[in-house]
This record gives structure tokens, sequence and C-alpha cells, in this order.
């Protein structure tokens, strides 16, 4: 294979990764955005998505659309009921909103531990055969991908530019208080937030339950690749969440071809925090108050 | 009189944005001084900037007669600057006295190793300062809650503690953001011979913002006026109350008050 | 003085008396010691032994974890500097040969050097965003001990770390150990509470409640957020350190973000508020997942449970609970 050949193919795979990475990161800072708390538990909404891709899918042989509705409903009422169970009486203070959350990790991650077991188990693809595209091959289930990844976060954009409650989102993440004085009911904007956030992880486990495995610990990497494109682009900046999202795919997936994984990795950790420390607030967030 | 803080062509500026534009007043020993303007007329700003909370843009800040520009503020205020805040300020899970023995950091002769080991000299150390500062709670009135956490004091006492908080570090000039904000007339007036005290029988000269124009200008020996960042007035309360430009920046309705 | 100024609210309880709560607290550390030195005798089997002696050093954690806490910050990457001390003193003991004793101290400068260096940069970021990337931090510490193969021997780990010895004594052993874990674990505790009071003490609770009037009072809040977080990195490089020379085998996997949650646990569950919170939580919740060693998976089930249901139902944790009982007795003094 000649240079070209691996870019291109180095370019796809970044995509792929990438429009996960803005899936994973999206629902992570809607949350933060309006509601102030760090989900450490987002990864493990990502492993139950891809638990009931394996399920619905490769078990019981459902339609894939199937499978993401499936993702999207239980994952969605699961997240709602989380937050107004455990999140809420603790939203008041940033940090113990966010040690509830690592407590909520633990134990979704090991409940999934005990019941599924830790080896990982392979899932069929839901498109098969291969594209051409000039010397450059690739798997439709990877296009595939990138497609449904892209539809979804158009959705998504769509209902927070256009419908009520996804404006009166906006309206909470950008001031509460404000919204408050509109007259939006935040009480029930949180619970919803949550769950659409976490529904969204489940949705990237679900399609990407075919390119890696199905197992427990699956929610670990896009959940710290989670962090990483929302410190890239902003605590609570969704535009940020999207394009940060890319850029890590892209980077990662040039890096590994040209520098080998390990490199990529630390340099993706040291970029971070070189950002972090010369704009806190992210390539495009807001500045903090 | 000799000069204690001096600022001169002080700007500031958020982007593009000019906060503070040529902002030239000095206070000198035994002032008060009144700095007034409409609602974002760069108030607070320039007393964040003076303090060291934010980087100024431009100009040149000076206490007794040392440079003070870039310094953080807490070295700003072991020189003797202190400053309260327009929001009160406490530490909410400490009693008053302890609030104010904080206060009080910069100036204790406590030391780090006698504090660990709790050696004679730490603990008279820590009851000289403690009957300072109860004497300091006592000069702004509430030494009677003393033992209360302070952030159970209501809101009167908890703006009133601020001031000892600022004075425990012996400033030779405190600054005040508001002092007056959200008191009712009453404890205004009060708020006012309180500062009237503090600045007679403590010697501190006095950097005051505030919106309550009866008190400013009851108070005031000398009133700068500013308005969207610009120093529109200087003068004493007389002189600025008959300046046009302030009436009109003001739309003649505050100032007759 | 005025209409508005009615309501002032019961007085806070008194606390400490300073001189006569000295010769109290240092006759409770004596008992303590003598209590200690029957313990490991007093134990069935040498598997409480090793129970007692990983304790004390989950105490050594959570109370360095609580240093750094007490100025407001919320370190995720606790684990990474123990492990950082961990990797330092095995190395220095298994490739020059320095006396593990020595190496251990060694260890510990080490790593509060690398933290002051590491929070002189990371400090000026608050809540989320300084958690953020304590967590990033130590994802790289276990990227970089898995790769750095020649120098950490990757996922394999070190193996065969010398037992410390002082003064002809080998603490390899699990009883003897425990005495050595129990001084060290002492030690911590007196210091922190010696800290905890001292000047620097006062200066970490003032930014904790308030950071700008701390930096107000001329409280040099950038500095002693550094000093705190090097302290406690410190201690945790020498907790680190003694796992190594206990258990005599440390990888990548001894020091992850999973013990950096389970060390805030600790603290959560204990109690935040004051240092004898974090010993509460360590002495509570270490020993629960080995006995519930039968339930493979559950223990951890458990470990998340316990802490959302502390945070739930009792925000102060463990040591609250005398005062809530109180409370809700209907005592309200």
């Amino acid at each position: 294979m000649d240079m070209m050949t691996l870019l291109i193919q180095a370019g796809v795979n970044g995509l792929v990764i990438g429009t996960m990475y803005a899936l994973m990161a999206i629902g992570f800072t809607l949350v933060f955005g309006i509601m102030r708390v760090v989900n450490f538990a987002h990864g493990e909404f990502y492993m139950i998505g891809s638990f009931i891709a394996f399920f619905t899918y490769a078990q019981w042989q459902l339609p894939f659309v199937v499978t993401i509705l499936a993702a999207v409903l239980l994952v969605g009422v699961v997240g709602a009921l989380v937050e107004w169970a455990l999140i809420r009486p603790l939203r008041g203070d940033e940090l113990t909103g966010m040690i509830a959350t690592l407590g909520i990790s633990v134990v979704i991650q090991n409940t999934a531990l005990m019941y599924f077991g830790a080896s990982p188990r392979p899932m069929p693809d839901v498109i098969s055969g291969l594209v051409r595209v000039g010397p450059a091959v690739f798997s439709w289930s990877r296009i595939f991908v990138i497609i449904a990844a892209a539809l979804v976060i158009g959705a998504f954009w769509l209902f927070m530019q256009k419908s009520r409650t996804g404006r009166a989102m906006r309206a909470v993440a950008q001031d509460r208080e404000a919204a408050l004085i509109q007259g939006i009911d935040v009480e029930k904007i949180f619970p919803l937030a949550f769950g659409i956030s976490v529904a969204l992880a489940a949705v990237a486990g679900a399609m990407m339950a075919p390119v890696f495995s199905v197992s427990p610990f699956v929610g670990v990497t896009p959940m710290l690749k989670a962090f990483i494109v929302v410190i890239l682009g902003g605590l609570g900046s969704i535009p940020g969440a999207v394009l940060g999202g890319l850029l890590l795919g892209m980077i990662e997936s040039f890096g590994a071809t040209l520098l080998g994984a390990m490199v990529a990795d630390m340099l993706q950790l040291a970029l971070v925090i070189a950002i972090l420390l010369v704009r806190p607030s992210g390539l495009m967030g807001r500045k903090e108050a | 009189m000799s000069i204690l803080l001096d600022v001169k062509d002080v700007a500031k500026r958020f982007g593009g944005l000019t906060a503070l534009k040529d902002v030239t007043f000095s206070v000198a020993e035994g002032e008060i001084v009144g700095l007034i303007g409409p609602n974002g007329a760069g108030k607070t700003t320039c007393f964040n900037v003076i303090s060291g909370t934010l980087p100024l843009s431009d100009g040149r800040i000076t206490f007794q007669g040392q440079d003070i520009v870039g310094l953080r503020p807490n070295r700003i205020i072991r020189m003797g600057l202190a400053r309260t805040y327009q929001a009160t300020s406490v530490f909410p899970h400490s009693t008053a006295l302890e609030n104010v023995m904080r206060g009080a950091f910069c100036r204790s002769e406590d030391t780090f190793l006698g504090s660990m080991l709790a050696t004679r000299a730490s603990r008279e150390a820590q009851s000289k300062e403690r009957d300072r500062c109860m004497a300091i709670l006592d000069r702004v009135g509430i030494a009677h809650v003393h033992d209360h956490l302070a952030g159970a004091l209501p809101y009167g006492y908890q703006r009133r503690l601020g001031v000892a908080i600022a004075l425990a570090s012996s400033p030779k000039v405190i600054m005040m953001d508001e002092p007056a904000a959200g008191l009712n007339p009453e404890e205004s007036m009060a708020m006012g011979q309180l500062i009237r005290d503090i600045h007679t029988d403590g010697q501190v000269s006095v950097l005051i913002v505030e919106h309550d124009m009866k008190l400013v200008m009851g108070i005031c020996d000398r009133i700068i006026v500013l308005d969207h960042g610009e120093q529109i007035a200087a003068g004493s309360p007389n002189e600025v109350r008959n300046n046009p430009q302030v009436i009109e920046a003001y739309l003649g309705t505050e100032v007759e008050a | 003085m005025n209409t508005t100024d009615t309501t002032v609210a019961p007085p806070a309880p008194k606390s400490r008396a300073s001189a006569s709560g000295l010769w109290t607290r240092l006759a409770l550390v004596a008992a303590a010691c003598v209590a200690a030195g029957f313990t490991p005798g007093l134990l069935p089997n040498l598997f409480y032994v090793h129970i007692a002696n990983l304790t004390l050093i989950s105490g050594i954690f959570a109370l360095s974890l609580w240093i750094i806490y007490s100025v407001g910050q919320l370190s995720l990457c606790h684990a990474a500097f123990a492990g950082l001390g961990a990797y330092c003193s095995a190395l220095l003991s298994l490739r020059l040969g320095v006396p593990p004793a020595l190496s251990l101290v060694i260890a510990g400068l080490f790593t509060a050097t690398m933290a002051a260096l590491l929070g002189a940069v990371i400090l000026r970021l608050r809540g989320v965003y300084f958690v953020l990337v304590t967590f990033l931090f130590g994802q790289m510490f276990t990227l970089l001990a898995l790769n750095w193969q020649d120098v950490t021997n990757g996922a394999n780990g070190l193996i065969s770390i010398a037992p410390i010895k002082l003064l002809g004594i080998s603490f390899g052993p699990r009883s003897m150990f425990f005495y050595l874990a129990f001084a060290m674990f002492m030690a911590t505790l007196l210091f922190t509470w010696a800290l905890s009071r001292s000047t620097f003490g006062r200066a970490f609770n003032s930014i904790e409640q308030n950071i700008d009037l701390a930096e107000s009072c001329g409280i040099d809040t950038a500095r002693f957020q550094v000093i705190a977080f090097a302290i406690g990195s410190g201690i945790a490089g020498v907790g680190g350190a003694l796992i190594a020379h206990y258990i005599r085998y440390i990888s990548p996997d001894t020091f992850t973000f999973h013990n950096s949650v389970a060390y805030i646990t600790m603290l959560v569950v204990g109690g935040r508020s004051i240092f004898w919170g974090a010993v509460v939580g360590a002495a509570f919740l270490t020993p629960l997942p080995e006995f519930l060693r039968d339930f493979e998976g559950l223990q951890h089930i458990i470990y998340g449970a316990i802490m959302v249901l502390v945070l739930r139902t009792l925000p102060g944790g463990l040591i609250s609970i005398p005062s809530t009982l109180r409370r809700l007795t209907g005592g309200g003094k």
C-alpha cells in the first residue's frame, strides 16, 4: 500500500471514530452545560447501548433500526430516572454531583461484569461488502457508521434549534435564572436533558458495537475521549463537541498511522492539558464567570 | 497630607470593549473619597484593577509611592490596601471571630512551625490576635455574635463582618464596594456612621463605591464620577452635585436624592 | 441594632480548648499505640493482619487526599502519585540498590516535587476543570507505566522488590509490616492534625470556604494550593512506596483511576469536613471488599452503592452520624 492509500484510509477511520466521539461528547457537554454536572457514568451508558445492540441485533436478529430505537428509548428512560432519583438531590454542588456519577459508574459497570462476564463478544456487521474509492478500499459498515452518526447529530441539532424543548434547553444552559423567569420548567428540563444525553451515548455504543466488540469495559475509552473532546471544544459548547470530536478522531487516526498508537495517545493527553492551560474555556467555550 | 493611593491614566479593555479609560485620581491620608456613576460605569472594574484582581491594560497605580501594577491581590493587601466586596463575602462555615482572625492572617505573629507544634509563643500570639479581632468586631458593632457561624448571620451583620475582615489587615486605605447595597435606610445610615468612625478613630482613608447618594454626599470629602468608563467629573460633593455633565449622566434622577 | 436583624441563629458549638485538648489527644495516641502493639497477636490469622495493613495504608491515602481537598480541590490522580512514588522507590532499590528505608523517603520527596511542578501549572484551574486535568494526568501515568517498557517493565510490572529493613529488622513479614504501617499511619494522622490547626491549615480552610476573600485577606492562595497539593501527593507517594515494598510487586494495575475513585469514596463516606472523616472512611471501606471476596463482582457494586447512598442520605459522611442523631432525637443544641 502506498502512502496515499494509507492516508485516505486514515481519513475514513478518523471520520468513523470522530463522529462517534462527537456523539459521546455532545451528550456529555449537554449535561454539563445545563446541569453543571460532570457525568463520569457517561461511558457506561455507551456500554449499555452496545449490549442492547448485541442482544437485539446479534442474538434476536431484530432489524438494526429497532436496535437503535430500543437503545434510545431504554437508555433515555433509565437516564431520566437516574437523574431524578440520584443526581437531582445532589446537584447543588458541582463536586458532589460529580462524585455521585462516579458511584453510579462503578455500580453499572460491575453489574454488567457480574451478569455478562469480562470476555468481549464479537458482533456482526450491519452492512457487509466493500467500497472502492480510487486505490483505497473501505467496508460499507464504516461508511454506514459515519452516515448514521451524521444523521443522528443532524437530528439532534434540529431538535435543539427548532423545537420548543430544545430551545428551552439552550435557554437553561445559557442562564438558568433568566430561563426560570421566562417560565421554563427547569425541573422538567433536567431529567429530559440527562435522558437525551445518555441516549446519544447509547446510540454511539450501538453503532460502534460491530466495529469494536461488546464487553462491560467498552465504555471506558469513549468516555475518556469524550472528556478530551469536551475540553478541546469547551465544556458546555455543542458545536465545540462536534468539531472537537472530529478533530480528535482525525488526530488520533493520522497520529496512529504516522507515529504509532502509543505516541498518539500520549500526545493527545499532553495536547489537552496544554489547551486547558492556555485557554481554560476550550477552543469554542464561553468564559466561565 | 500625603498621597497614599495614586491612580494615573488607568485603562481597562475587555477584548474590544473599553471598560475604563484615562481614570486618574488619588486618595490622600485621612480622606474619604467617593467613586460614583450610573450602572455599568466601571466602578467595580476600577476596584478590581486597583486591588489586582484584574490586570490593567494601561496606566500606572502606586500605593505609598510603590508601583503595585501586576502584583497579586494578596501582596497589595499586605501593603495596606484592603477591600470589601459588593456582595456579602464571608467564610460561611467559620464563626464571626474566626472570620476576622482570617482577615488578620497577614498581620499574624504566629508562625507555621509554632502553630504546628502548638508552642506557647504560638498560643500567645493567637490569644493576642483574638483580643485584637474581638475589639474590631466590637468596633463594627457585632461583638455579641462573635461565636455565631458567619453564614448564619443576618444580612446586615454579614456586611459589617465584611468590613471587620478588611479592617483586621490593619489597612491604611480601605476600598469599599457598595457597603450599603441591600441595606434599608436605617441600616444604611448606621453603615455611614460606621465608615466615619473607622475613618476618624482608625486613621484609615476610605475609597468608596456607592449608589446611595445620601450616604456618599454625607461622608465623602471628594467625589469622582465615572460614566461609561470615563471620568467625567471630580471635586467636592457640592461641585459634583451641580456639575451639568453629572446631572446629564444620571438624567437628573438620583443626584437630588 | 435594627429591625431586620432580629433573627440570630444559635451560636456554633464551642470547639476545642487548646491546652487540655492536647493532653487528651496525646493520651488517645498513646492508647492507640498500646492497642496496636497487641493487634497482630490478637488477630485470628495472617489474612486479618494483611487487611489491617491495607487499611492503614488506605488511611494514609485518604488522609493525604483530604489535605488536597482541604483547599477545595478534588484530585483524581491520587493513585497516579501513589504509583509514581511506588515505581520511584521500587526502581531505586531494584536498579541502584538503594536501601528501601531511604528510597521510601526519596520517593516521597520526588513525588512531592512532581506534584508541586504540576500543581504550579494546573492549580489555577478550579472545580471540575481541575478534576478533569487530574483525571487526564492519571490516564497519562497509566499509559506511561504500560508503555515505557525499559523502565517500568510494562504490564508485567516489577517483581521481587526488597522489603523495608530498618536497624536490622526486616518489615517484610505481614505481622512485622503492621508495626511499620501503623507508625507511618500515626505519623500521617498526627501531621495532618497539626497541619489542619496550623497557620497553613487556616489558610487552606480559608481558601476552601471562599478563595477570593482569602486572597483579599492577604493569603497567597496560589502558593498555598500548590503546597497542599504537593504535601498531599507527596504523602501518597510514600504510601505507594510502602505498598511496593510490602506486596513486593507493582504493575500499572496497582494504581489505576479506580483506586483514585476508591480514595475519594473513603473521603465522601467518612466525611469531608474534617480529617477524621478520611480515617473513618478508610477503616470502614478497606476491609469491606476483602470480606466480600466470596461474592465476586458484588464488592465493587456495594462500594459504589454505598457511596451514592451516603451522599444521598448522609452528606456529612459517617462522622456526622452522632450530630445527625442528636438533631433527630430533638436535642436541638
